[in-house]
């Protein structure tokens, strides 16, 4: 599936192509979840979101041996069957602007890339270095 | 057995009795003995051909019971519903007598068989079967005498389970292959043996069994008497031939343990130049232990973080949300209370608006005096302020608007997940901990081994395990001569015993005695043999049955050419063999087919002489085959009564191409007054004029 295809293909969430293989390295901690990539792709968006990471579409690098990574479709996959309602998440946290015309999913997208670069970053890939997120999310930690 | 007349009383659709009851003729004038009986659904072919049933074994299946069913019909009207045998409109009329009459020929005399019910005394309108009585007799027409035992006569010439293989409903027909699809099924076995008269024959063996088996109660009676001394010297020689044995089998246990003994000492005397090497391996392994727990420890802490992760990025925003949501309910609160105050407002607007008016209090009910000049005005002037005040909250109150805001405090309190990854940190440094020693023992384990060249390492390994299973089976086999020790020791014991008792002499076996162990040997070998004939017979059936059925099913079938057997496997499973000798599924007309082949097959093999009855025998074939099946069927020696339904066979055709086969053909037709009656109207006669 060519980008193009992905950009008219309706609510999918995507990941750059930058992280693809990342993404599916990232995945392989969230066994204990029914769709690893899904709810890997949703940790990296709340740490895009939490960190203010949105990474827009049209900087994501281009890779020539990597296709943007396809993770879900929004409505009914991504958002576990309606449970979640991302539209209304993403305007009560004013994630967008109000002359932003950027889809839902695009919107969720872009901080899903964000969310993934500082995954990258702070290597939480590997589970050694998860002491990292006490620094960065406090509030995740009853000590502090 | 070959049927003569059927006479209907009263029977179902056929009300009638004396002169005016139903008849069905089957003797043909010159032997004819087929009839073909023609009528349309629900006109009463099916009535008809268990009217043979009733007579015959005194009970008539209900249609939907199926070919293995056990589901009666009533005998008068009654809460069942079920169709009941004796005529409604006779019922209905107050006539309660209804019944069968059958003649027929039997192993070459003439019978007539009557089986009838009528209402049992003191009853005046019977409801339930038990209010009716049955009247059942046989009479040799030949010799005028009546059987005694009637039900006996009836089962001789045809069993009831047997019934089925005789007198079938074409629209049922595929039920009968699908019996012999099941090869779990016993009943259907049980069935096939009847029918081939297996069941006598292994009455026969029991029979040989169990005068074995008495002969061996009298051979034991004389045995307990018999010389003492004689079952002495036979107690004798088997006790010396199983000592000799055991001896020899003890002799062959200590030449294996020689053997491992030598193989150990070699083994030890290597690796005791080997103690540093040994010692070497010994530490290595513990090394490889050390790091494979490591391993298994990081595996699990790692499995348990990552069950810790689904949910947390609900966690990880959840301090946003908190802020989010408090807005959101302090706006929904304040929206509340607007609505409150507005209500709040009408009530006061009212109380006013009674005051101005002299009207009841709205709060209390007591009488409002009329107010004063200046007190109206002041009233008035209550009033436009609260109603300013409620136009104000109207348009405060619904700003933003409520479903927004509760989709939003919805949306919200969905993802708000307050998790703690506190364990994530604990599990981290056990991670770290035991990632350590994983390292520490890798770096012990390479240490080891550079110590120990690999050629050396696995000879010691090798020499190591070979210590351990020769030591193992050195235990197993002494542990074995122990035992068989022990038995001889046993065996010595009884040899004294039984040379002490010879002292008392032997004696011969008495007459009675000796004839009783020939008798019982010769019964053993009459069963062996007739053991021996019942499978060969039983084989020979088989193969019978699987001829009969190829050769009728290749000469009905159009498409014969395609097939070359049919094969019936020892557990009766059925199948269709092709050309190629593979099973072939065929069509369900091909099987319909072969279901009509193996009943004619079954029946001729069988040996019983009954007359094949067919209700709608082309209900599951098409007309090409049953043209060739009836064709077949009336041509062969067997007498044959069908039903056929108008579409199958067309009165003037079947008359003209199978009248001349048969003793009579018969329409079935509604009577054209009472629609519970059918007519019986005789179209081609060959019959013998009395």
């Amino acid at each position: 599936m060519s980008e193009n295809d992905e950009q008219s293909s309706g609510g999918i969430i995507t990941c750059s192509a930058e992280f693809s293989k990342y993404l599916d390295k990232f995945a392989e901690l969230f066994q204990g979840h029914n769709a690893p990539k899904r709810e890997a792709a949703r940790f990296a968006m709340a740490i895009g979101i939490q960190k203010g990471l949105r990474e827009k579409r049209s900087e994501w690098k281009k890779s020539n041996n990597q296709k943007i990574a396809t993770i879900a479709h929004l409505y009914g996959q991504f958002d576990d069957k309606g449970r979640f309602d991302f539209d209304s998440l993403f305007d009560v946290l004013e994630l967008k602007d109000n002359d932003d015309n950027t889809p839902i999913q695009h919107l969720i997208s872009e901080y899903v890339t964000g969310g993934m670069r500082y995954i990258k970053d702070n290597e939480l890939d590997n589970l050694d270095e998860w002491s990292r997120m006490k620094n960065d999310f406090p509030h995740l930690f009853s000590e502090n | 057995m070959r049927l003569l007349e059927i006479e209907m009383t009263n029977w179902q659709p056929y009300k009638g009795a004396g002169k005016n009851a139903h008849k069905i003729s089957l003797d043909g004038n010159n032997g004819e003995k087929n009839v073909i009986i023609y009528g349309q659904n629900a006109h009463g072919k099916t009535a008809l051909w268990q009217a043979i049933r009733f007579a015959m074994f005194g009970r008539v299946l209900t249609r939907i019971s199926g070919v293995n069913g056990k589901s009666w019909k009533p005998l008068v009207a009654s809460d069942t519903k079920d169709e009941p045998l004796l005529n409604v409109t006779a019922y209905d009329e107050g006539i309660y007598d209804f019944g069968v009459t059958i003649k027929f020929e039997h192993n070459g005399d003439e019978y007539e068989l009557n089986r009838s019910y009528s209402k049992r005394s003191g009853i005046s309108i019977p409801r339930r079967d038990s209010q009716m009585e049955e009247t059942f007799t046989i009479r040799n027409l030949d010799n005028g005498r009546y059987i005694q035992e009637k039900q006996k006569f009836v089962n001789d010439i045809l069993p009831e389970g047997l019934a089925r293989f005789f007198m079938f409903d074409g629209e049922r027909l595929m039920e009968y292959r699908n019996l012999f699809n099941d090869t779990k099924d016993v009943h259907l076995r049980n069935y096939i043996e009847a029918i081939l008269r297996f069941p006598v024959l292994t009455q026969g063996s029991e029979d040989f069994e169990k005068m074995g088996r008495t002969l061996k109660g009298q051979i034991s009676k004389h045995a307990s008497k018999h010389n003492k001394g004689q079952a002495a010297i036979e107690d004798l020689l088997d006790t010396e031939s199983e000592l000799e044995l055991q001896n020899d089998i003890l002799i062959d246990f200590k030449e294996e343990l020689s053997g491992y003994n030598k193989n150990l000492g070699a083994v030890n005397e290597w690796l005791k130049n080997e103690e540093e090497g040994k010692r070497l391996l010994e530490q290595q392994e513990g090394f490889k232990n050390q790091e494979n727990q490591a391993n298994e420890e990081i595996e699990s802490i790692e499995k348990n973080m990552s069950k810790a992760l689904p949910g947390a990025w609900r966690a990880i925003i959840s301090n946003k949300i908190e802020i989010r949501l408090e807005r959101l309910e302090k706006e929904i609160h304040r929206q509340k209370q607007q609505t409150q105050r507005q209500g709040e407002i009408k009530i006061e607007l009212g109380h006013l608006e009674n005051r101005l008016k002299g009207k009841d209090c709205l709060a209390c009910g007591t009488s409002l005096s009329k107010p004063s000049r200046i007190e109206e005005t002041q009233i008035l002037e209550d009033k436009v302020e609260l109603q300013n005040e409620h136009e104000l909250l109207e348009k405060e109150r619904l700003d933003p608007d409520p479903d927004y805001l509760y989709k939003r405090q919805k949306a919200l309190t969905t993802v708000k997940n307050d998790m703690k990854l506190d364990m994530l940190i604990s599990l981290e440094e056990d991670l770290l901990r035991w990632k350590s020693k994983k390292r520490e023992a890798k770096q012990n384990f390479d240490k080891a081994s550079k110590n120990v060249s690999k050629d050396r390492a696995s000879k010691i390994a090798e020499n190591t395990v070979k210590q351990r299973d020769l030591l193992k089976k050195i235990g197993a086999v002494e542990e074995r001569i122990q035992t068989k020790k022990d038995i001889i020791q046993g065996l010595e014991i009884d040899r004294d015993r039984y040379q002490g008792i010879l002292g008392s002499g032997g004696g011969k076996k008495p007459t009675v005695y000796r004839k009783a162990e020939i008798k019982r040997d010769l019964v053993k070998n009459l069963q062996d043999a007739w053991d021996a004939a019942t499978e060969i017979h039983r084989e020979a059936q088989r193969q019978n049955v699987e001829r009969e059925a190829t050769k009728v099913f290749l000469s009905l079938s159009n498409k014969s050419h395609l097939y070359k057997k049919l094969s019936i496997s020892e557990t009766f499973q059925l199948s269709i063999i092709n050309n190629q000798d593979k099973n072939d599924s065929a069509s369900p007309g091909q099987w319909g087919l072969v279901a009509y082949s193996i009943l004619d097959a079954l029946t001729t093999c069988s040996g019983i002489t009954f007359p094949l009855v067919i209700d709608t025998p082309g209900r599951s074939i098409d007309d090409e085959h049953l043209d060739k099946t009836l064709e077949y069927l009336l041509n062969s020696k067997k007498q044959v009564i069908v039903f056929p339904e108008g579409s199958e066979l067309k009165p003037d055709d079947g008359d003209k191409r199978f009248g001349h086969v048969c003793a009579a053909t018969y329409q079935l037709s509604q009577n054209k007054v009472d629609a519970n009656i059918t007519d019986i109207i005789l179209r081609k006669t060959n019959l013998r004029s009395n």
